[in-house]
């Protein structure tokens, strides 16, 4: 199946919620030795993502479903807009067991979680201890 | 179905296992975070989200419910944390499984609602340890 989301606009109010993580504050002043977006990211899209569309079905298992190829390019193409824009890469990429792609930024008492959803939906999810204070879809 | 089991009320001071697929990252290398996704329900969280207690089996026992050939993490929660969240836990047992319990309010259905979404963040901050990860010993049909 042949699917990829098109570049998209993360909005500057979703995009300002990253200011608050200490990974967004050192996104924004890329200080000299520490890596840049560009190169924190590089792992989950060139190396983990790109791995997870080469097999798709890896993380089948007990009761959970896992993300089809389509959900994996679309996932992809969110990162490179994330990167694109910006935003600092996250602490982890996981399955979300039902089919999506979660990328976590947890940074406590802060917890961002950018969905992926099998029907291609993008939804930002912002808690702060453990309240969800932001959803919106991107 | 035990009788015993169904009859007997959860106390606080016990412990609630989830099983977590290895499989899926949700839990750290070093074995000592999980993630709130491991308590997002299944399609088998039907009813509730399932969780076993304690009091009826090891953690390494609750993992062989898991299908053979795979590998499970076991969480750990504290039923007295989860009370103090305002979290309900509803004893089911199951002919085959006595000490099968259901958080009811977090179903399959409801899992995207931002209620199910901050329960689940909830839980994650109720695991006291995670053992494993164990073998799978079930087989499906």
């Amino acid at each position: 199946m042949s699917y990829t989301k098109p570049p998209f606009t993360i909005p500057e109010q979703s995009l300002a919620f990253f200011t608050c993580l200490p990974l967004g504050r050192q996104a924004q002043t890329e200080a000299a030795d520490e890596p840049t977006t560009a190169q924190a990211w590089a792992p989950f899209i060139n190396e983990q993502l790109a791995a997870w569309t080469l097999n798709p079905g890896q993380f089948a298992d007990d009761d959970v479903v896992p993300p089809n190829a389509a959900t994996i390019a679309c996932a992809s193409a969110t990162a490179i807009s994330l990167r694109d824009q910006g935003a600092p890469a996250p602490t982890r990429i996981v399955p979300t067991g039902d089919g999506g792609i979660a990328f976590q930024y947890d940074s406590d008492p802060e917890f961002i979680s950018i969905e992926v959803e099998p029907e291609g939906r993008v939804e930002l999810l912002v808690f702060v201890n453990g309240r969800l204070t932001h959803r919106a879809e991107l | 179905m035990d009788e015993l089991a169904a009859e007997s009320p959860i106390a606080d001071d016990e412990f609630l296992y989830r099983r977590v697929p290895a499989s899926q990252n949700w839990v750290t290398p070093d074995a000592k975070t999980v993630d709130p996704l491991a308590f997002r329900p299944r399609e088998s969280d039907s009813t509730g989200l399932s969780l076993a207690r304690a009091l009826y089996e090891s953690a390494q026992q609750s993992a062989t419910r898991g299908s053979i050939g795979r590998q499970f993490y076991i969480a750990v929660l504290s039923v007295r944390r989860m009370r103090a969240a305002g979290v309900e836990i509803t004893p089911r047992p199951l002919e085959s499984h006595p000490g099968h319990v259901e958080v009811a309010e977090l179903t399959f259905e409801n899992r995207r609602t931002d209620r199910s979404r901050e329960l689940v963040q909830c839980l994650r901050d109720c695991v006291i340890a995670i053992e494993g990860p164990f073998d799978g010993h079930a087989t499906r049909d």
